[in-house]
């Protein structure tokens, strides 16, 4: 591929991260006029120059002579999206988006569980669960494994430390 | 008739059973609740009190120290003033500290000190002024006498050593600016000694050390009579009322803790701090302790808010 | 001093007091493999449960404790690239990558040695430096506080090398994530957004516990495999070349060490700063700064011995003044008040045999901890070949717990998915984690400084080069600053000439 899909996804994937971090650096700045000057001084001053250099990032994402300057000089180890850095540069391969949103999937459960029924329920619940369903693993062995974290999360917080873990919101 | 006969002893029994929870009080662990972290001034006090303490309960249970940090001190009054009226769960308190976002009015807060069950207290400090060994200033007067603003180190603007330094320049009519940020009393004196700032108003057993080691002379203390051979005291510097400048730790339990269990935990506390292992702990890690029962406990809290609800433009704005 | 030092000996080298100082290192050990428990919280419980031993049974088990942590944690960093503890961050840089290539047992190795040796020179220095320590620390104040701070955000454009201007993007938001909270120098509390939860502002250990945690174990989760990318590799034989490393790179070891001391001796900028300014620093020094980050094991060396030395270091403040530079220090003072030593200058005065004790033991278990630690090299190394389906959760549910034992607040745990989904999302779009940490730990110290520095200079900014050690500080900031620009400007200019 020689020239960078101008396709819509591309477009975001290029350009989407600066542009978050620009509406965050946004939000801090708008909050902070909120505060009395003595306060709101610093995190300005951070705002600002956060904004100059996420407009010299955006520069660097693109096509033009600028953008090639800034990108040489400033980060050299990443090329425009789509074009490879040097020949028989590979880089790595990123798993597909739907891989991805699983793995994040499955820990956000896991912390759901764990708001809700607290910890020592839902770790084993979690580990054996992601080892059935995802490591096809046989149902004994993942059993054996979650409920060894379990007790060692038990004896070692609950009972050694005398730090009594999370019952979850159901419970407390 | 049944009916009746089960009503009756269910009223009986209801009455019955405080008192006899009283009687048998304490039977299990007593959290003692620490509302800082672990390693400050507060946190050693109960940690030296509690094995003594122990020993001086009616029946033998464990006194069991827990750190509850966060919110300055706010989440472990909370947490002692939601917790059961049996008398399973107290807590020390740093006055006026947790007294000031309760006058200031603070949003959002979760306890009053005014219904707590005031149990006993482990003493107050006094605060007083100090200055590098080698300042020119000699007593309180040389630093009104300074033509621009005095410059102190206190801790961040809430803090009862920033409010204590505010209102104390203000009744001496010292010019003052202040240099704030600091974080712990130790190193706000160490920052003067250093020559950020000119003078330092701060607990007196803090720079004392410092006197000790040389580096620090106290050129005032807030007592009404100063314990500091050569620096005035209160009424010499024309204001008296400087000595409700303290830091006081007192003891306390929920509100509408039943007076039977009160009493348990408060003569336990007084015999353990007057105890002799409490004497020589004292002694040898330098803390002063000075033993208040429960009537002197409300009385400095009493003390407390009438001073600051009077200076309570000091405080700063309620969060 | 020589009888003093006997007597502390006398004292350390008994039954009693060498059993608390093994159970110490033990405990030390294991909490600091755990992700998000320190020292802080090791000290904090196992500490006031020594009222009613003898003080040297006490110190023995707290020195123990303390020597032991800094190894423990870099375990985690290494094989599974999540820090056990912030110090720890840096080695992940270097020691990641060798877990990857097979070469665990290397760098397990190196680190041992290089936080033996590491802790060994922090307690040397203390002892030579205790007489003006006085001196030393009453020099630093917050001028030289700011100046430090920014020293330690300046490196954030250093840890990536190729991507600077990402990195300091991410510090800069980093830097705002670090106001969040109450403001200590004028009160009130900034972008909370109406979350209590966010007063006390971003603690540092559940958002490292996302960071790091997180992403590495979802790209395992989605692709499979195991961290280590050929199995067959993973082995013992490197873990002794590991442990010589350190001897062989010993200019590495020695920086890193001395940086650790110095920079461990300034209250409140703690052992994370110090490792990352060995790291940055050893990057500067060698002769191809671009093999870092992909298993250099100088990499591992330099962060390794600052994170050990900075326990020396730390304690200069503690003994001489009282002041605990870090949340560590402040529980050793407390479980020292504890047995009767006062906390303040007077307590070196007073207690010198058992300050001497402590330290002893602090040495002591700097290196017994590294031996233990290598003989279990061959187990902790079998890590990198087990399966993703097994690593994946376990990993999740123990940082998970390890995120809300810092401060028993469920709120913690939401803390570290969302930053967790943070770190993802940074090393998806290819930019670096390292400076969000960087700045969590070093924005409020440096905007504190600033402030009381402002206050004290009455608005000058001439304080900052007037001070001695301020200008030097200040010289230092525009090196690092420019010599990476200068240095790729030669190199250019050499690769040109050889072309033409």
């Amino acid at each position: 591929m020689s020239a960078p899909r101008k396709s819509f996804s591309a477009l975001a994937e290029n350009f989407g991260p600066p542009l978050v971090f620009l509406a965050v650096t946004l939000i801090f700045i708008v909050a902070a006029y909120g505060y009395p000057p003595a306060s709101r001084e610093v995190p300005l001053l951070i705002g600002y120059v956060l904004i100059v250099l996420i407009a010299l990032d955006i520069l660097s994402r693109t096509s033009t002579s600028t953008g090639e300057l800034v990108r040489r000089y400033l980060n050299p180890a990443s090329g425009l999206p789509g074009v490879p850095k040097s020949a028989g540069d590979e880089g790595e391969e990123h798993p597909s988006g739907q891989k991805e949103l699983l793995a994040v999937g499955w820990v956000a459960a896991f912390t759901a569980a764990v708001m809700i029924v607290g910890i020592l329920p839902a770790v084993p619940a979690y580990v054996a669960s992601y080892m059935i369903v995802e490591g096809r693993k046989s149902v004994k062995f993942s059993i054996l494994i979650a409920a060894s974290i379990a007790l060692f999360l038990w004896l070692s917080f609950e009972m050694i430390l005398s730090i009594p873990l999370y019952r979850g919101m159901l419970f407390e | 008739m049944n009916k009746l006969l089960a009503a009756l002893t269910t009223c009986v029994g209801m009455v019955t059973a405080p008192v006899a929870m009283a009687a048998d009080f304490p039977a299990k662990n007593i959290q003692f609740v620490i509302p800082v972290s672990p390693g400050g001034g507060f946190d050693t006090y109960v940690r030296a009190v509690a094995p003594i303490l122990e020993r001086h309960l009616p029946q033998s249970v464990n006194i069991v120290p827990t750190n509850i940090p966060a919110a300055g001190g706010a989440r472990g009054a909370a947490q002692v003033y939601r917790a059961k009226p049996d008398g399973y769960t107290i807590g020390i308190f740093n006055i006026p500290g947790m007294l000031v976002p309760q006058i200031r009015g603070d949003s959002d807060l979760q306890y009053d000190l005014k219904k707590m069950t005031w149990l006993g207290s482990f003493g107050q400090d006094g605060y007083g002024v100090g200055v590098p060994t080698a300042s020119p200033y000699k007593t309180v007067a040389d630093l009104k006498a300074l033509d621009r603003p005095v410059k102190f180190t206190a801790s961040g603007p809430s803090s009862t050593a920033y409010s204590a330094t505010m209102i104390a320049t203000d009744m001496l009519g010292i010019k003052r600016e202040i240099i704030s940020g600091y974080k712990g009393s130790n190193d706000y004196v160490l920052a003067v000694i250093r020559g950020d700032g000119d003078a330092v108003i701060g607990p007196l057993p803090v720079m004392e050390k410092f006197v000790e080691s040389g580096e620090l002379r106290i050129i005032g203390t807030f007592e009404e009579k100063s314990s500091v051979p050569g620096a005035q005291n209160a009424i010499e510097m024309g204001q008296p009322d400087l000595s409700k400048l303290s830091v006081g730790r007192l003891v306390a339990g929920p509100p509408d803790l039943p007076p039977e269990v009160a009493k348990t935990l408060s003569e336990s506390l007084m015999a353990a701090m007057q105890d002799p292992a409490m004497a020589t702990w004292s002694r040898e890690s330098g803390i002063a302790v000075e033993p208040g029962d429960a009537a002197s406990a409300k009385g400095i809290l009493e003390g407390q808010f009438n001073f600051y609800e009077r200076y309570s433009k000091y405080l700063g704005p309620a969060n | 001093m020589l009888d003093v030092a006997l007597t502390a000996a006398g004292n350390v080298f008994t039954f009693q007091s060498l059993l608390f100082l093994t159970i110490g290192m033990l405990i030390g050990l294991v909490v600091g493999v755990v992700p998000g428990m320190g020292g802080t919280t090791a000290l904090a419980v196992f500490g006031p449960m020594t009222v009613g031993l003898d003080p040297y049974s006490a110190l023995s088990l707290a020195g123990g404790l303390m020597g032991a942590v800094s190894f423990g944690g870099s375990v985690t960093s290494i094989l599974i690239n999540l820090p056990g503890g912030a110090p720890n961050a840096a080695t992940c840089l270097d020691g990641y990558p060798l877990a990857q290539q097979g070469k665990a047992g290397l760098a397990l190795g190196a680190s041992a040695s290089a936080s033996s040796v590491g802790g060994v020179i922090g307690v040397f220095t203390l002892l030579l430096v205790i007489p003006i320590s006085k001196k030393i620390v009453l020099a630093f104040g917050p001028s030289e506080f700011f100046l430090l701070a920014t020293l330690g955000l300046v490196t954030i454009a250093a840890c990536a090398p190729g991507r600077m201007l990402r990195a300091m993007i991410v510090g800069g938001i980093g830097l705002l994530f670090a106001f969040i909270g109450f403001d200590n120098v004028n009160g009130g509390t900034r972008f909370t957004f109406g979350l209590e939860h966010l007063w006390e502002g971003i603690p540092l250990a559940p958002a490292m516990i996302g960071l790091f945690a997180f992403p590495e174990m979802i790209e395992l989760s989605a692709k499979g495999g195991s961290i280590a990318k050929d199995k067959g590799q993973v082995g013992l034989t490197g873990t002794l070349d590991g442990v010589w490393a350190s001897f062989k790179y010993w200019k590495t070891l020695l920086r890193g060490s001395l940086i650790g001391t110095l920079v461990g001796a300034i209250p409140g900028v703690g052992g994370t700063v110090a490792a990352f300014l060995a790291y940055f620093s050893t990057v500067q020094a060698s002769k191809n700064p671009e093999s870092f980050g992909k298993g250099n094991i100088e990499g591992v060396i330099a962060p390794e011995a600052a994170n050990n030395a900075k326990d020396g270091g730390n304690l200069i403040p503690t003994l001489a003044f009282g002041i605990p530079g870090t949340a560590e220090m402040a529980v050793l003072l407390g479980v020292l008040v504890l047995h009767g030593m006062e906390p303040g200058p007077t307590m070196i005065l007073h207690h010198e045999a058992e300050i001497y004790g402590l330290i002893l033991t602090l040495t002591l278990s700097s290196i017994l901890a590294s031996v233990i630690g290598l003989m279990m090299v061959r187990p902790l190394a079998m890590i990198t070949r087990l399966d993703a389906h097994i690593l994946v959760p376990s990993v999740i549910a123990i940082s998970f717990v390890g995120a809300y034992a810092n401060n028993s607040l469920p709120g913690d745990i939401v803390l570290a998915f969302v930053f967790g989904v943070i770190g993802y999302l940074l090393i998806r779009f290819d930019y670096p984690r390292l400076p969000l940490v960087i700045a969590l730990v070093l924005g409020e110290l440096a905007e504190r400084s600033f402030a009381q520095a402002m206050m004290i200079s009455g608005g000058s900014w001439s304080i900052f080069v007037t001070r001695p050690i301020s200008a030097l500080l200040f010289a230092l900031i525009v090196m690092a600053l420019t010599y990476p620009m200068i240095r790729t400007l030669l190199q250019r200019r050499h690769s040109v000439e050889e072309v033409s």
